[in-house]
């Protein structure tokens, strides 16, 4: 499959601070890219970059082959944004909000009329498409703000925390149309900063914290650093150091809070009960324990040091 | 050119879709105008109330007697009401407010003139009024002026009258050379003028003391307020687009394969366009109601055009450099009505100090205030000439403007 996207050693100082630290992927064609970060890790200093938005401190990106800061036109006709807030225009019609990014996006105003109305059926709205924006619940905005950006066939896609604050229904139909934009060939780059939609629609996903890409690979080959060990959740109550365990079990304490205890064991099943009493032999009370197959959050907090809705 | 027409098309929808601030910004200042029309008056009735005057006259001589008809006569009675009193009772009504000045004749005044003495008269002001006293008082200057006019044509004569002794039996040859000096000296223009009252051009040194038509007052105060009304549309039009900056619409423009001007010049058109029609449509319901007279239509129509522009790129400019639509408006309107003020929006320019007056000059509103003075009752070839410099220093000002507002809201747009 051909690169699409190409980030090589991108950085983004802003003045002392560095928002995106030499950080470099690649997304080929039918590939949906996640980039998984908490907030303030990176991920839209990064997507601002590809839009030719914001200019890089050094390093460079392709979108298609093409800079978006040497041959901006060339760059953005391979390229649609859909931003964190649905920015459209509320006092617009949806078929009206999609003719004006045509006429943004160069369509060639014969082709105007039949792309408009084959996105609204793609987006499930064209029973709606005479009605202002403004009437349209969260998911609706949504999928139009979508449609929006594909409305000049762009063959990247950069999805900026497309799935937040949407229902289940509206994030199902959402998820549903990046995959088959996917299976269409669209190069398809998604920050989230949940790690079930990375899991579920990410056929790569890069971890960013601090402007640092830490981990990146396949979601198998991910979860596979964790190496074939479960984790341990125990809720209770928990002192700020824990008593020594028995090297033979050969636990790894993954986060330790006041409340919650995470450590990551090799045999699960087998550690769990010895774990339990040795707690409670230090005087330890652990009011709920739930053993658990190893997941990105679990890679996020081992490379880490902290969860991701930290 | 479609895509702008497309995108121009789509601004102007949006705008016609939420009329009520573009209502609000025609309603407010037509209701202004039609409130100072209700103020000064207009109906053909006078301005300013008739001045009262208490005088007091001590002096039995012919000039106390000859200023006192003066002030009384038909051509003064229209803008003063004078009552002869005692001092005692004069002076009663003073205290009492009755009145906006008292003049006292002293009792040698008429001795004093024909002795060529300084002449004095005591004027006392009613404390409580400010502009009545004062017109007042420029009436008496003027007429004491012409008194001393008088003396110094007629002096010389009254004195050869006084010197003449008659009981010395002149020879006739004395007596003709006398009555000839006499004809001549009246039959001088200056002296004619002099002792014809109706030679006073009292209207013209106060002109505010005329007799004002409505459609002259709307002519005072329309042009302030149409450029006053394309103002404020401007700038509260000009929040949209900052609202559009803020809520990502315009960055998400700029991320599609055309220029960035081209949805900015797009969103600011409209602007100049709504915001010109709304102010035909108030320039419509000024004359049509109030009787105002705009001016030759394709001349008015290019001025409003340039004046939207300036507007435009002003608000645009002021919403560039603060944070969020509140910061905005706040710095807005705070340099609108300063701006407003200086250029003559609220107060007619001739009603200005001269400093004022000349600070208008230099500014944008003062070239719209004016613009549209110039073309009230003007022919199409007039005003075009005397207006193009300033319909072309609006343009240039609302260009430079909105290409660095432009600038600036692209530099915001990445950094929000």
């Amino acid at each position: 499959m051909a690169v699409l996207l190409e980030v090589r050693e991108l950085v983004k100082r802003y003045g002392e601070r560095i928002a995106v630290d030499h950080v470099a992927f690649t997304v080929s064609a039918g590939e949906i890219y996640g980039l998984l970060g908490p907030n303030g890790a990176g991920k839209t200093t990064t997507i601002k970059v590809l839009t030719g938005l914001l200019p890089p401190t050094s390093g460079s990106v392709r979108i298609a082959g093409f800079d978006p800061f040497a041959e901006p036109l060339k760059a953005k006709a391979q390229l649609g944004w859909v931003g964190q807030e649905t920015s459209l225009y509320e006092d617009l019609t949806a078929r009206e909000n999609l003719e004006l990014a045509c006429a943004l996006g160069r369509v060639p105003r014969s082709e105007v009329r039949s792309r408009v109305a084959g996105l609204l059926e793609t987006i499930g709205l064209a029973d709606r498409a005479g009605e202002r924006v403004s009437r349209f619940s969260g998911g609706m905005k949504r999928r139009l703000h979508l449609a929006v950006a594909l409305v000049h066939r762009p063959r990247v896609l950069l999805l900026d925390e497309p799935l937040v604050g949407v229902d289940p229904q509206a994030r199902a139909h959402l998820m549903g149309l990046i995959e088959r934009l996917a299976e269409e060939g669209h190069a398809v780059l998604l920050t989230t900063h949940d790690m079930d939609d990375a899991q579920r629609l990410s056929s790569r996903v890069g971890i960013l914290d601090h402007g640092k890409l830490l981990a990146e690979g396949t979601v198998d080959e991910l979860q596979a650093r964790l190496g074939e060990r479960d984790v341990l959740r125990l809720s209770g109550s928990f002192p700020g150091e824990l008593p020594p365990l028995p090297e033979a079990l050969g636990a790894e304490t993954l986060s330790l809070r006041e409340d919650e205890l995470m450590l990551a064991v090799p045999n699960g099943s087998t550690a769990l009960p010895r774990i339990l009493g040795i707690l409670e032999g230090e005087g330890i009370s652990v009011e709920r324990a739930a053993l658990e197959r190893p997941s990105l959050e679990t890679l996020f907090l081992e490379l880490t040091g902290r969860e991701l809705r930290d | 050119m479609a895509r702008f027409g497309t995108l121009l098309g789509l601004e102007l929808k949006r705008r016609l879709r939420d009329p009520v601030s573009l209502i609000a910004w025609l309603a407010i200042p037509f209701l202004m105008v039609t409130l100072m029309v209700l103020v000064f008056g207009g109906r053909g009735r006078s301005s300013l109330p008739r001045i009262k005057i208490l005088a007091v006259n001590h002096d039995t001589g012919i000039l106390s007697k000859g200023l006192l008809a003066a002030l009384d006569s038909p051509e003064l009675a229209e803008y003063l009401d004078v009552a002869v009193l005692d001092e005692k009772e004069a002076t009663r009504r003073m205290d009492r407010g009755h009145a906006s000045l008292m003049v006292v004749i002293p009792k040698s005044f008429t001795r004093d003139f024909l002795d060529d003495k300084p002449l004095t008269l005591r004027v006392y002001r009613n404390p409580e009024q400010t502009i009545l006293p004062g017109i007042g008082e420029e009436i008496l200057a003027f007429l004491a002026d012409t008194g001393g006019l008088l003396r110094a044509t007629l002096l010389p004569l009254t004195r050869e009258v006084i010197d003449f002794d008659a009981s010395s039996r002149p020879s006739l040859e004395q007596v003709t050379a006398l009555s000839s000096r006499i004809y001549s000296i009246l039959d001088d223009p200056v002296a004619q003028n002099l002792l014809d009252l109706n030679a006073l051009k009292i209207t013209a040194r106060h002109p505010e003391t005329k007799k004002v038509s409505r459609s002259e007052i709307v002519g005072w105060f329309a042009p302030g307020f149409v450029a006053l009304a394309l103002l404020f549309m401007c700038n509260g039009q000009s929040q949209e687009i900052q609202e559009d900056l803020i809520h990502g619409r315009l960055a998400r423009a700029w991320t599609f394969p055309s220029r960035p001007i081209l949805p900015l010049s797009a969103k600011a058109m409209a602007l100049v366009v709504s915001a010109s029609l709304s102010a035909g449509l108030l320039v419509l319901a000024l004359a049509g109601t109030l009787g105002w007279r705009p001016g030759n239509v394709a001349v008015l129509t290019i001025h409003t055009l340039a004046v939207a522009t300036s507007f435009s790129g002003l608000s645009l400019l002021l919403r560039s450099l603060t944070r969020n639509p509140e910061a905005g408006g706040a710095a807005a309107s705070g340099v609108m009505v300063g701006l407003g003020f200086l250029g003559g929006c609220f107060i007619p320019a001739v009603f200005l100090p001269p400093f004022l007056r000349s600070v208008a000059l230099y500014i944008p509103t003062g070239w719209a205030v004016q613009g549209y003075l110039i073309l009230q009752g003007s022919s199409w070839a007039g005003p075009l000439g005397t207006i193009g410099w300033r319909i072309a220093a609006l343009a240039a000002t609302g260009a430079a403007s909105f290409l660095l507002a432009g600038r600036l809201m692209e530099r915001k747009a990445v950094s929000s």
